[in-house]
């Protein structure tokens, strides 16, 4: 359970924000004001809103439990984001800015027509309508189980609190908290890494436990192989995720809509850049943070698993005293195998001592996948990688550091999900109302109903979220789909700047075909998930392009 | 001489030399990172 004081570094946090969110976001006029916060927003501002957009608190969560469950190989699925931005930099982001758009697909009608921009918008509004509910639904859980917080409270928490400041101070208020709410998730971050470190025995070095790390595989970053199935390699890295990134980053609405706020075009440019820099060697300390958590839980008993609420669940069917001696004794074998391997490093006994360190960690995971086995017999979809990290924080660091690693979740899952309901609602109001159902009103009236959006689309995200047991596969699914659509919409854009004979009717069809195409991929290939976009866009690109030669060519007005 | 409003810092003069720098950051941050496996190994 929290102690009081970590209660009130959390409360704190509110009150941070909601004064943050109110100074702000005053005066709020008009659309520009609401959406775009004026276009006056500053590069560093906007660079962290991006980077804190991105960061789900299932980022932060399960990225340093994938450090200790499966090393840091992960961080190649980043190596396509700077070159990506690059991209955007000179392509898609000077062509938003000029057009004076207030979403990315309102520049498709410019270019193309009002049925492109109207079905590339929906599409958005699908695929990121119920993203929202697993974004608060994903972490609640587990903070819930770990902190023994109550899960409907912590989605309330999360969901009821960032559509509240978010409808009342607009893009403004949302980007400025955004912005401190990425400095606390980094704050929290290097408390970890410090906290892992220092946790360590005093005869361990940092180097010592990087080699202990490296010995089992987990610190390997860079894997060469060809191999198009497999996600975690350079190439799939590379060439999958620039594509998965620059449809993220260029067609999103989530993402244009931050650097729309810039004040100017080389703001625009210098936020997505300050992102390419930052990104992997933000990714790299998450991911070493958890292959040293690995390395700590060498010399510290971790628990057999650390989802408390499935072993008890299976210590309550059958007993497990047996299994749990067996347990300790590995535990212990391998903790006197690691101090050896760590002491004989670089001496004449290294390659045995590794041998043997090697082999007791192969007992101690046979032990514990006995237990996993077991839980899984009454729970298939059993996976210990997300409870890695909380279980850490909450039974290894001080009271306060555990409030400000817990506000440090809250941060990063708010922080997504008040730039999720910024665009949904940004798109509803822009790209149908006031295009279909009232397009001329006054400035009020559109405030009124943006703020209708928000919360609209917050009360059905928190409501998704609250009743995710009942309805999560179908959510999922519905999720699943949506993020097939994202490479065909990277597609028409590539038609409208690239291509000056592409034309509306080319556009809209190439999307279709270009969803179709990405769902046959995924359900009759094993290619890797990171090349979807890559298939989508192209498919988009050709298919559009050909149809196109059979109708007239656009007038351009962009 | 006031600041062109769509220049890049000055530090950089053009854009083109800016995206360079980027990339050859990445680049070596690719090359650290295959540092780092390899000692860490």
């Amino acid at each position: 359970m929290l102690h009081p004081l970590d209660w009130l570094v959390v409360a704190l946090y509110f009150a941070l924000i909601v004064f943050i969110g109110y100074r702000t976001g005053r005066g709020n006029k008009s659309l520009e004001d609401f959406f775009l916060a004026k276009r006056s927003m500053p590069w560093y501002a906007i660079g962290l809103s991006v980077m804190a957009t991105q960061a789900s608190a299932i980022t932060l969560v399960g990225t340093t439990g994938q450090g200790y469950v499966d090393g840091m190989r992960f961080i190649q699925i980043y190596f396509g984001l700077p070159l990506a931005m690059v991209i955007l930099c000179v392509t898609l982001v000077p062509f938003f800015y000029r057009a004076k758009v207030f979403t990315a697909y309102e520049y498709l009608e410019k270019r193309f027509d009002g049925k492109t921009r109207s079905l590339t918008s929906f599409l958005f509004l699908v695929g990121r309508g119920l993203a929202d509910a697993v974004v608060i639904y994903a972490p609640s859980v587990i903070l819930a189980i770990v902190f023994g917080i109550d899960e409907k409270a912590i989605i309330i928490m999360i969901g009821v609190g960032a559509t509240l400041y978010t409808a009342l101070g607009g893009m403004r208020a949302v980007m400025w908290v955004e912005m401190w709410q990425m400095l606390i998730i980094f704050l929290g971050i290097l408390f970890c890494l410090g906290s892992v470190i220092f946790g360590l025995p005093d005869e361990i070095s940092l180097t010592d436990a990087i080699r202990i790390a490296g010995a089992t595989g987990r610190t390997d970053t860079v894997d060469f192989n060809l191999n198009p199935n497999e996600t975690y390699t350079i190439w799939t890295g590379i060439f999958g995720g620039i594509f998965l990134m620059l449809s993220y980053f260029g067609t999103d609405q989530s993402q244009v809509q931050r650097y729309l706020t810039a004040r100017s075009l080389t703001e625009s440019r210098l936020s997505l850049l300050f992102t390419a820099i930052l990104k992997i060697p933000m990714q790299f300390i998450i991911l070493l943070t958890g292959a040293l958590l690995f390395v700590f839980y060498q010399f510290d008993k971790p628990p057999v698993v650390f989802n408390p609420v499935a072993y008890e669940r299976l210590a309550e069917q059958q007993d497990m005293s047996e299994l749990e001696a067996d347990y300790d004794a590995a535990f212990e074998s391998r903790r006197e195998a690691a101090g050896d391997f760590a002491e004989a490093l670089g001496g004449a006994g290294e390659a045995e001592a590794r041998r043997d360190f090697l082999a007791a960690d192969a007992e101690f995971n046979s032990v514990r996948n006995q237990v996993v086995g077991l839980i899984k017999e009454f729970d298939p979809d059993f996976n210990d990688t997300n409870y890695v990290f909380p279980t850490f924080v909450l039974t290894k660091l001080p009271i306060g550091v555990v409030g400000l690693i817990l506000v440090a979740i809250f941060a990063a899952a708010m922080s997504t999900v008040e730039s999720e309901l910024t665009s949904l609602s940004s798109a509803t109001v822009v790209d149908f109302y006031k295009r279909y159902v009232r397009t001329s009103a006054t400035d009020r009236h559109y405030l009124v109903v943006s703020r209708m959006a928000i919360l609209f689309w917050g009360g059905f995200a928190t409501f998704c979220a609250l009743y995710m047991g009942r309805l999560g596969s179908a959510i999922e699914a519905v999720n699943r789909i949506g993020s097939y659509f994202y490479g065909p919409i990277l597609g028409v854009f590539i038609l409208a700047i690239a291509l000056r004979r592409a034309n509306g009717h080319g556009a809209f069809v190439g999307v279709l075909l270009g969803i179709a195409c990405v769902q046959v991929t995924a359900r009759l290939s094993e290619i890797s998930y990171l090349y979807y976009n890559l298939v989508g866009a192209v498919v988009a690109v050709v298919s559009g392009y050909v149809i196109s030669l059979f109708f007239s060519s656009p007038q351009r007005s962009v | 001489m006031s600041k062109e409003p769509e220049a890049p810092p000055p530090v950089f003069g053009t854009w083109a030399r800016f995206y360079a720098v980027v990339i050859a950051n990445t680049l070596l941050a690719y090359l650290l990172l295959i540092l780092f496996s390899a000692y860490a190994r």
